[in-house]
């Protein structure tokens, strides 16, 4: 049954060059638990470790206490649901759900009875005797949700299962896989690259940059206090500001301009003064204000549930290339419509708000959680 | 993956596939080559055999009008295949899809039935020949040499220049031509300017093939060539004359013409990567109605030419039964000749289906496993592979022949006479259409298919027979059909290697011919042609499509 997944110090390389460096990861029984990252990150790599399609050049991945390096895939009891589904094409749902009972021997009354509960619970009954090229991409991945998980197997993988689907299919399939995964209580190892489904659909999160895990923790956490400006880009969007720290009279401010300045509680007690720091805000974390960060409007483009604004800072001191900021105006909150080029001030949630290193490195908030 | 070296069922496979390659085809020519550059007693190296080639003429000659024919075949056939591709897939033409079928008949049966019976019809005592002495007092050209050989191969090979040009005519969206016309450009402009460049390499690619067909052919110019020696049909007559067995000047001429083909196919290749372009027609090109002298004029053109390729299967079929007596045709019916047939040469028509039907099956399995391992796992060794099947391409069927008797007829491996070496070169020079055809199709199935099974339990090995292989037999059976089609048609390479108990239906073709026994010829050669035709169709009906891809 269920169990957890151990990998310790794993290494992968393709030729000359390393895709994982050294990675390791303890995956809980029963957890959904994503790999998240940009393309290119070894988040697939990884998981196709994990099946035993990749090789493990160094290092060991465990199921509870048992490395499985060499076990070959075909006998590692793996679930495995791919990005363009891999039904086969030759069978019917039916006969493409048994597939894996076939070759288990289980007894035919036993497979014809898991059969008909498994496309019962994926909602896919009335399909069984169809062949695969008479069904939509939302039903052949149920289909292959079916197929992985009606063999009972160790562990659940999924590379990227939904990226092929439409939007709106995208969002039901996703609650779909949640709920059958938490149902049977099955582990789960997820591949995506879209943060939104990854917060959606995780008990917790690694998220994944150059074969090298940032941050790993729940989707909270992750999105409160990320770790490092890449985490905190990639999941979400954050305007980054230039700041300076200040120390007076034992205290800690985050300096903006020679007028504008916060007091934070939080920041941890390596900060000097006078230290280069960037300050990360989400668009939701400021509020109209009668004072703070002078801003003047570039565009205010309406979502019905809220307006996103288009700002630039007056005093120019924004990091990196991309000048332009934004935050979000709650429709509730106001009555009040900006428009074009009005000049405003802008306060930061000072709880909310993280603050990093010149580098962007390190967070420098205290309660941040690198490893969950 | 790994890289300690794993010795698993694909290694194996690798390896067998390999060492099938490396024993009969790669070891024959490098014996066949070693040769070429021998002294025949002392089997010192030498330039002689070379020397001799080039220095006598009637040796270059036969150079000089492989290519002149080739050359004369490529462009007549541009000439007439072309204007038909372009008729039939911009206009309405009467019983296209008929007209279709029968080009693509003409095109697989043999060409040296086509020779035989262009003899029967115009030959020196040839039905035309006669009608035209008796009536008019009339003598008709000379049907046999240059004129002859041009004849046969280019209402056989024609069809190539049709299949690629209309397959890339198809491919045009009618966009593109709108587009031209809203930019101003008329018909005719646009037929220059827009349609020809576009199908420009699809046309070289189909020209050259052409060329290879026609300078590799062996019983077109045996048939009707008479006095005109190719190289073909010299390098046979050089190699059956040596009786010591000492080859090394037919391994040079050999040599020769691989040489020469080899460049072709560079050159072939060099086109295809460079200069096509990726089309995929979303809306092809409306078909048209022609109007007045027009329409009647391209109907006469396309019957004509149809109508032509087609007459050589006719008039076998329709001379078979007739009665005999010794090389003429009585006008009486009979079924005399196909008694004689059942009597006298019955081993050669069972030879012809057992052989092809090993070769078939040998065929597929080489051909399903090496396009796997060359798609799927790739490594040094299949790269070796990849280039070790390219080389059927190049080397013409009598070279072959040649090459596997040489290699086979001395030493630790003695094949020469038995039934393994007919189909070894049925194997090796049929392999390729069904190769190509697997490999397509692998491309087009995705590995996570694989993987899918093998994540439910299923071993690598077991998931290949259990699920690549049925998704991967429809393109399997595509290519194959072609391969089964052209073994039992085999003639170049099996006329060297039979002997009186393994011949095939084509050889018993070609020594009855010679031999002057027509009625038996005509009759096999029905027997061939019913064959190939019912083969087609089983064809068309299985797979559900209209063409065949060459």
């Amino acid at each position: 049954m269920s169990v957890a997944i151990i990998i310790e110090n794993v290494v992968k390389r393709y030729e000359k060059t390393t895709v994982i460096p050294n990675l390791s990861l303890q995956i809980k029984n029963g957890e959904f638990f994503t790999l998240l990252g940009p393309s290119g990150c070894g988040k697939t790599t990884l998981l196709r470790m994990i099946a035993g399609f990749n090789s493990i050049d160094g290092g060991c991945i465990k199921f509870d206490d048992k490395v499985i390096n060499e076990i070959p895939a075909y006998k590692r009891n793996i679930g495995m649901v791919f990005q363009n589904y891999a039904i086969f094409p030759h069978l019917t749902v039916k006969e493409n759900v048994e597939y894996g009972l076939k070759l288990r021997k289980v007894p035919k009354s036993e497979s014809d009875r898991r059969v008909e509960e498994i496309l019962k619970t994926v909602k896919m009954y009335d399909y069984k005797d169809r062949l695969p090229d008479k069904l939509s991409g939302g039903q052949q991945q149920r289909v292959a949700l079916a197929r992985a998980i009606v063999i009972r197997p160790n562990v659940l993988l999924m590379d990227e299962p939904l990226s092929n689907l439409d939007a709106k299919l995208r969002i039901e399939m996703r609650s779909v896989i949640r709920d059958i995964q938490k149902q049977i209580g099955i582990t789960t190892v997820y591949v995506t690259h879209d943060q939104e489904e990854a917060l959606a659909i995780s008990d917790r999160i690694a998220v994944m940059k150059d074969g090298v895990v940032q941050q790993v923790g729940t989707p909270c956490q992750i999105y409160k206090r990320p770790t490092n400006i890449f985490v905190a880009t990639f999941i979400g969007s954050s305007n980054l500001i230039k700041a300076k720290i200040n120390i007076e009279n034992g205290e800690r401010y985050v300096v903006f301009n020679k007028d504008y300045r916060i007091k934070m509680n939080n920041l941890s007690s390596n900060v000097k003064d006078g230290q280069d720091v960037i300050v990360s805000i989400r668009p939701e974390e400021l509020k109209i204000a009668n004072k703070g960060l002078k801003v003047k409007i570039l565009k205010g483009t309406f979502f019905g549930k809220f307006i996103n604004y288009e700002f630039t800072l007056i005093d120019d001191n924004v990091f990196g290339e991309n000048k332009v900021c934004e935050f979000v105006q709650d429709i509730s909150d106001t009555n009040k419509f900006l428009r074009e080029n009005d000049i405003i001030y802008l306060e930061p949630d000072l709880s909310r708000i993280n603050v990093f290193n010149e580098d962007g490195s390190i967070n420098l908030i205290e309660d941040v959680i690198l490893y969950e | 993956m790994n890289k300690r070296f794993k010795f698993d069922f694909w290694t194996i496979v690798t390896l067998t596939i390999l060492g099938i390659f490396l024993l009969f085809l790669v070891y024959p020519l490098t014996t066949l080559f070693i040769d070429a550059f021998k002294e025949p007693l002392t089997s010192k190296f030498t330039l002689a055999n070379f020397q001799k080639f080039f220095s006598k003429k009637y040796y270059y000659q036969a150079l000089i009008n492989s290519i002149v024919s080739a050359t004369s075949v490529t462009l007549l056939s541009i000439i007439i295949g072309l204007p038909i591709a372009y008729l039939m897939t911009a206009y309405k033409i009467k019983g296209k899809r008929l007209l279709e079928v029968l080009i693509i008949i003409s095109m697989l049966s043999p060409p040296f039935i086509g020779a035989y019976s262009w003899v029967l019809l115009c030959g020196r005592s040839g039905v035309i020949t006669k009608f035209f002495k008796h009536n008019f007092n009339l003598n008709i050209p000379t049907i046999y040499g240059y004129v002859g050989i041009l004849l046969v191969l280019t209402l056989k090979l024609y069809p190539f220049i049709y299949l690629y040009v209309s397959g890339a005519l198809k491919k045009i969206d009618s966009s593109l031509i709108e587009a031209a016309e809203s930019l101003g450009s008329k018909p005719s402009r646009k037929l220059a300017f827009v349609i020809i460049p576009l199908i420009l390499p699809t046309l070289l690619a189909g020209a050259l093939l052409v060329f290879m067909n026609a300078i590799a052919d062996f019983g077109t110019p045996v048939l009707i060539g008479e006095g005109y020696n190719v190289m073909p049909t010299l390098i046979y007559s050089e190699f059956i004359s040596e009786v010591g067995g000492q080859a090394n000047f037919a391994a040079a001429m050999a040599t020769v013409m691989v040489f020469l083909t080899s460049i072709m196919f560079l050159i072939q290749r060099y086109i295809i990567n460079k200069k096509s372009y990726v089309m995929s027609s979303l809306r092809p090109i409306q078909i048209g109605e022609l109007k007045g002298i027009s329409n009647y004029l391209a109907h006469i053109f396309i019957y004509l030419v149809v109508i032509l390729s087609i007459i050589p299967q006719l008039t076998v079929i329709y001379t078979s039964f007739l009665n005999t007596r010794g090389a003429m045709f009585l006008h009486e019916f009979s079924l005399k000749s196909y008694r004689t047939v059942f009597s006298r040469l019955g081993k050669s028509i069972t030879n012809t289906y057992v052989y092809g039907f090993i070769a078939i099956i040998i065929i597929i399995l080489i051909g399903m496993l090496t396009a796997y391992i060359s798609t799927r796992r790739r490594s040094t060794l299949t790269t070796v592979i990849d280039t070790v099947t390219m080389f059927p391409y190049i080397i013409p069927g009598s070279v072959l022949g040649i090459t596997l008797l040489l290699a086979f007829n001395k030493g630790y491996i003695i094949l020469s006479g038995t039934a393994t070496i007919m189909i070894m070169a049925f194997v090796i020079r049929r392999l390729p259409y069904t190769l190509r055809s697997s490999a397509a199709i692998l491309y087009q199935i995705s590995p996570s298919i694989e993987e899918a099974s093998i994540s439910l339990g299923c071993s690598p090995v077991k998931t290949f027979f259990k699920v690549t292989s049925k998704m991967m037999l429809p393109g399997v059976l595509s290519g194959a059909i072609l391969s089964w089609i052209t073994v039992i048609n085999e003639l170049s390479a099996s006329v060297i290697l039979y002997t009186s108990n393994t011949r095939t239906m084509s050889v018993t073709i070609y020594t009855e011919v010679v031999r002057a026994s027509y009625g038996t010829a005509a009759a096999l050669s029905t027997i061939l042609t019913v064959t190939t035709i019912i083969s087609l169709l089983i064809f068309f009906k299985l797979t559900g499509s209209k063409n065949i891809s060459i």
